[in-house]
């Protein structure tokens, strides 16, 4: 049982690369914006099937991606700006937004799901041996996920990136020191659905097929993810906070595989992931402590 | 200069919850001047206080600040002017950031925000000086969460925000009020120093009646949504915190009023 475990430790490091965006995704909205958001159920399948359509449409895979971000990136603005001047609740936006985007993704694929030849694939065009060589992949998405959070954190530490942050701070305050705080929420909604999006675009070129359900059930994974990681990493400065998602998710999927390894049911895995969600929610409560991991 | 004129603002318009809260206010208020907003609960005065930050629009009116008409700019664009710091310690500054970061966003409040760094050498040498002149020791604390700081330490800390680039108008609502009575004195004092070394425009909204004598040049009182009595500097002299105690009590009576006005 170990040794199924150990065998998959590669391909799940892999997967849980990709899906570190997810939870990035969920991380900017939640952590630096303090306005909750689950747009990624929607803007991750959007990534995808956007990929999937345009690829085996002919389009080459580095303008389909880029397209495909595009599309994450404006999912999210359209919530937030529902959020903001609808008065909508965020989660209720994200919700809309989501359901919306299912009926675009068969509009865009033109039927529920669609094979994504391995030569169509961005790995393909950089080299035919990444999509064959394991240890290829990991070294890309690794470097990748490093280039994505030096560029996040270095965004963080910019005027509008720290303004962003003032914003999740202290929402009153930021008016009053010059912030325009809807344009903010928009640009932080629009920045992390489009990482969303691109996690969508790579779980598509590497597993080979978009499907509409793709995204079904990964807000809860990205947020068991986020929880995991900021218990271990912390969130005390901006670069933990950033960190965090990523080590979360490598964790999680790799807590995720030792559990089906060693007998537990695929079908229960969701219950599980949401329990563990609630009950790191409700322990701060039920133990009386005032600083919880999870706290607003 | 600032000039409001003619304002009002109703809350809650046709409900039953519905309230007038500035029922026509005119106030001039030239360029140097350090006017004190006084007035029971109720009155009016941190409306006219958020009427001007542009927290609040108001339903008529207008507000002028040097010359541009600013009632219809909104609150964040009307920051690069106007500064303000709250009664709340919790309020005027973000408390999950650091000293540093607080001080650079009151610093883009004026100068706007592109996608430069932050925090430089230059800007930390700058809030090293504007914090020291505070004596709470947090320019050795840049790097210090904001959180981590006293009630007091945070008000010093939005008091060097608002006036990290002078604005041109200063509001400060009761922002000593919630500190305890050496730390109020404290940061008063670091207050009404800045204000004096550059010359804010400012408004001060307070209870503080022996403040307001000592520190303002000019006295306004309020009561139900107007302006009932305008206290010049000639006229502040002499005055002692029993006389404004007076004057508060007999708020109703007309006769009084009229002469306050007319002097």
């Amino acid at each position: 049982m170990i040794d199924t475990f150990i065998n998959l430790v590669p391909i799940t490091l892999v997967q849980s690369l990709i899906y570190a965006f997810v939870a990035l995704a969920i991380m900017i909205p939640y952590r630096t914006l303090a306005l909750p958001d689950l747009t990624v159920e929607g803007s991750l399948p959007l990534g995808g099937c956007m990929a999937a359509a345009l690829l085996t449409a002919g389009l080459d895979p580095w303008s389909g991606t880029a397209i495909a971000i595009l599309a994450g990136a404006a999912a999210g603005m359209v919530t937030a700006l529902i959020h903001l001047y609808f008065q909508v609740p965020s989660l209720l936006a994200g919700i809309l937004v989501a359901t919306m985007a299912w009926s675009v993704d068969l509009r865009v694929m033109a039927m529920p799901n669609k094979a994504v030849p391995a030569e169509l694939s961005l790995f393909d065009w950089l080299s035919p041996a990444i999509l064959l060589d394991i240890r290829l992949q990991m070294a890309l998405l690794g470097a990748l996920v490093c280039a994505v959070l030096a560029g996040l954190l270095a965004f963080y530490r910019t005027e509008i990136g720290l303004s962003l942050r003032c914003v999740g701070a202290n929402a009153r305050l930021a008016p009053a020191l010059g912030v325009n705080r809807r344009r903010y929420v928009v640009v932080g909604f629009g920045l992390a659905n489009a990482l969303a999006a691109l996690g969508g675009a790579l779980v598509v070129q590497t597993q080979g097929y978009a499907d509409v359900t793709m995204g079904f059930g990964i807000l809860v994974n990205g947020l068991a993810a986020l929880i995991i990681g900021e218990a271990i990493v912390g969130r005390s400065s901006i670069t933990r906070q950033v960190v965090a998602p990523v080590v979360g998710s490598v964790i999680y999927y790799q807590l995720v595989s030792l559990g089906l390894a060693t007998g537990l049911n695929p079908s229960d895995l969701k219950f599980l992931t949401g329990a563990f969600v609630l009950v790191t929610l409700a322990l701060p409560l039920i133990t009386g402590r005032s600083r919880s991991i999870v706290g607003t | 200069m600032i000039a409001a004129s003619g304002l009002r603002k109703v809350f809650n318009l046709g409900t039953a919850t519905e309230l007038l809260a500035i029922a026509g206010v005119d106030l001039a208020v030239a360029a140097g001047e350090f006017v004190a907003v006084i007035g029971g609960n109720g009155a009016g005065k941190s409306t006219l206080l958020n009427l001007l930050a542009g927290d609040y629009s108001c339903d008529e009116g207008t507000i002028v600040i040097d010359g541009s008409d600013v009632t219809r700019t909104p609150e964040h664009v009307r920051a690069a002017w106007v500064a303000r710091i709250f009664q709340d310690p919790m309020l005027g500054t973000a408390a999950a950031l650091t000293v540093e970061e607080n001080l650079t966003l009151a610093l883009m409040r004026a100068q706007g925000r592109g996608l430069r760094p932050a925090l430089t050498s230059t800007r930390r040498t700058r809030f090293r000086e504007s914090l020291s002149g505070l004596r709470l020791g947090l320019e050795e604390r840049l790097g210090t969460v904001v959180s981590t700081l006293s009630g007091g330490q945070r008000q010093a800390l939005a008091l060097a925000m608002a006036t990290v680039t002078p604005p041109k108008l200063l509001l400060l609502d009761e922002h000593t009020a919630a500190l305890d009575p050496r730390t109020s004195e404290l940061v008063m004092e670091a207050t009404v120093g800045i204000v004096a070394k550059a010359g804010l425009t400012t408004l001060m909204v307070t209870h503080n009646m022996e403040h307001a004598l000592r520190f303002a040049s000019r006295i306004v009182m309020m009561d139900a949504g107007r302006i009932v009595a305008d206290i010049g500097s000639a006229e502040k002299i002499g005055l002692g915190v029993g006389d404004l105690i007076e004057r508060f009590r007999i708020r109703d009576d007309r006769i009084v009023l009229r002469q306050t006005r007319q002097a």
